[in-house]
């Protein structure tokens, strides 16, 4: 059975500040020299993709302070996750962390932002475009990835969907934002595991490092965050023989000013790391703006691995299959029960009428 | 002094990667070690690994923490390396030949290199094309080999001016390095030559020519005209990169 006769697509009207086309990255290169690319706010991206009932690793797009405004030229599900950045479809304001119908012809754009950096606009449909390395991923400063040899988006870019799901994304879900995501006000302290090269560092620059406030410089970026704030002094040298950096590793370079390295930096480096910041506290760091303060708190490897499955648990918790939630389908003839992610097929326009979260939808749905 | 550690050096790099240190210098018996190791690792399969990177004396392993503990991890990366000295290690290398246009406009600063060594230009391009380089690992942009091996003979200072865009293919040498650019990057080497085989095709798979334990060579080309119908041969995809085996020991 034919899904759709015309593939859909979005136009980028206004491209914001740095949009990129991002998923989860490209793992399999780095022994190649290849950098990883990504998302940086990975639970920002993997929610919105588990709330869309998608395959946590379907393409996005990831925004940077001003966010883009895009034309839907067909109809799909949405679900925008990460900084906190008033999106509006057709200037009416829409919720985050939930799945949002967009009709045809409707814009979305993006007001002021209220918290955060970086937002992600997930779509229940895929990318009609060619992985690059077995990611979608786009790194500017190598030019690969995304929809257009490495850039991000422009005016009038045009990207295509491939095959449109014709199911509808899971209507209930577990998710809450002060369970699952950054907490606002939280003090800005990210936990590091020491090493690998704190061996380079006596005992006092250690203190110093881990008791001093460090200011997230203007010069940051998706290769890494500078930090301006007191001198870190090696014992004697200030280089490594190259080996390869891991995710949220920080080195310090001989000028003595901490450098975060994300996810567009270069496999290999020089440069001695003191300590790594623990995985599930990196979306905090690339959601804080320049000029922020951030401390650093050590904790041991067994924490570390606990929050790491905790975190892992929580973020598989968020799927809920609810095999009793009904949605009422009603199309011109007449009224079907159907379960929230049942396909739809058959039906070519219908009206959802159902409850998420004690909100109502009452949508007008016409599948192209 | 090159020091071969009698078991590995394990530290951590947050929680989804530990390096694993084989040795304290650029050596090529402690590398050599290091590429065997993580032959050894890749072969095992085992599933907790996501990502092994080898480089000069050791290796970065990424890995999951929802499936292995760092306890476990690090016995079962002692008692690999253990198994691993007990078997015979395969002493065979593969040598690509990276056919090399030396001087003219491809190698803006090989007089530079000339002035500097006082040697001539026949005798700089005899020494640098008569070393079989070992490529000690592959890092810094993508496909960008780490090559040993180069003569102090050779030994040129970088530019006191570094360029802001060095060309795709470009051969280059700084004190005792020497290189090649797989794709355009800032940097401040003396480059002596160009190219035209790709070493970083992200289309191609593999995407990369050479590999850390490989060896390189460069062969030198008589002329532009040779260079231009290698690049043809290349971009009609029937060029054959020279691949030979040699014995390292």
């Amino acid at each position: 059975m034919k899904s759709t006769q015309n593939k859909s697509s979005i136009t980028i009207l206004e491209p914001g500040i740095f949009s990129t086309i991002q998923d989860l990255g490209r793992y399999e290169y780095q022994q190649f020299g290849v950098p990883t690319s990504g998302a940086l706010d990975q639970t920002a991206f993997t929610i919105g993709n588990l709330i869309l009932g998608n395959d946590i690793n379907n393409p996005g797009i990831e925004t940077t302070l001003i966010g883009p405004k895009i034309k839907f030229n067909s109809s799909q599900w949405i679900c925008i996750t990460g900084a906190k950045s008033n999106p509006r479809i057709n200037d009416k304001k829409i919720n985050m962390w939930m799945p949002q119908f967009v009709k045809k012809n409707s814009i979305l754009s993006f007001g002021k932002m209220d918290w955060g950096v970086r937002s992600y606009i997930l779509f229940h449909n895929t990318f009609d475009l060619v992985q690059t390395m077995g990611s979608y991923s786009t790194n500017t400063s190598l030019q690969i990835g995304g929809h257009n040899k490495g850039l991000q988006l422009n005016s009038k870019d045009k990207i295509k969907f491939k095959k449109t799901k014709t199911n509808l994304p899971p209507l209930s879900n577990n998710f809450d934002s002060t369970k699952h995501y950054i907490n606002e006000n939280t003090k800005l302290s990210l936990r590091v595991i020491l090493g690998p090269h704190d061996d380079f560092f006596n005992s006092n620059n250690i203190q110093k490092f881990l008791q001093s406030d460090y200011e997230i410089s203007p010069q940051s970026n998706r290769i890494g965050f500078r930090l301006n704030g007191p001198n870190i002094k090696h014992k004697s040298k200030s280089d490594i023989i190259s080996e390869g950096g891991a995710l949220g590793s920080i080195q310090i370079p001989g000028d003595g000013q901490p450098i975060v390295l994300l996810h567009d930096r270069g496999t290999t480096g020089g440069y001695p790391k003191i300590a790594t910041i623990s995985s599930v506290d990196i979306p905090k760091l690339v959601q804080s703006n320049p000029g922020q303060k951030i401390s650093f708190e050590k904790i041991e490897i067994e924490e570390a691995a606990k929050l790491y499955r905790s975190h892992n648990t929580l973020m598989n918790g968020i799927i809920k299959l609810d095999e009793n939630l009904k949605i009422e389908v009603e199309n011109s003839k007449n009224k079907i029960q159907v379960n929230s992610n049942q396909n739809l097929l058959n039906t070519k326009s219908f009206n959802i009428k159902s409850k998420f979260k004690n909100k109502k939808f009452d949508l007008n749905i016409k599948l192209l | 002094m090159n020091k071969l550690f009698s078991k590995p050096e394990i530290k951590l790099a947050g929680d989804c990667a530990v390096v694993i240190d084989l040795g304290d210098s650029i050596h090529p018996e402690i590398n050599s070690k290091v590429h065997n190791f993580a032959q050894t690792l890749v072969q095992k399969n085992y599933k907790w690994i996501t990502q092994i990177i080898p480089s000069y004396k050791g290796l970065l392993i990424y890995y999951n923490p929802l499936t292995i503990e760092f306890f476990n991890l690090k016995k079962t990366i002692l008692e690999e390396f253990e198994n691993m000295n007990n078997t015979q290690e395969n002493e065979n290398a593969n040598i690509i030949t990276i056919p090399t246009l030396y001087g003219s406009k491809f190698g803006p600063d090989l007089e530079n290199v000339i002035n500097h060594t006082k040697l001539s230009k026949k005798e700089v391009i005899d020494i640098h094309a008569s070393t079989n380089y070992l490529v000690y690992a592959i890092g810094f942009s993508p496909g960008f080999p780490y090559l040993g091996g180069l003569s102090k003979k050779l030994n040129t200072p970088r530019l006191s001016n570094p360029r802001t865009k060095i060309p795709t293919g470009s051969v280059a040498i700084a004190e005792t390095q020497t290189g090649i650019y797989p794709s355009p990057t800032p940097g401040g080497w003396q480059i002596i030559g160009r190219t035209p085989v790709k070493l970083f095709d992200p289309e191609r798979d593999p995407p990369v020519l050479v590999n850390p334990g490989d060896y390189i060579r460069f062969k030198p080309l008589k002329s532009m005209k040779e260079y231009q119908s290698i690049e043809d041969l290349i971009k009609q995809n029937k060029f054959k990169v020279e691949i030979d085996e040699i014995d390292t020991k």
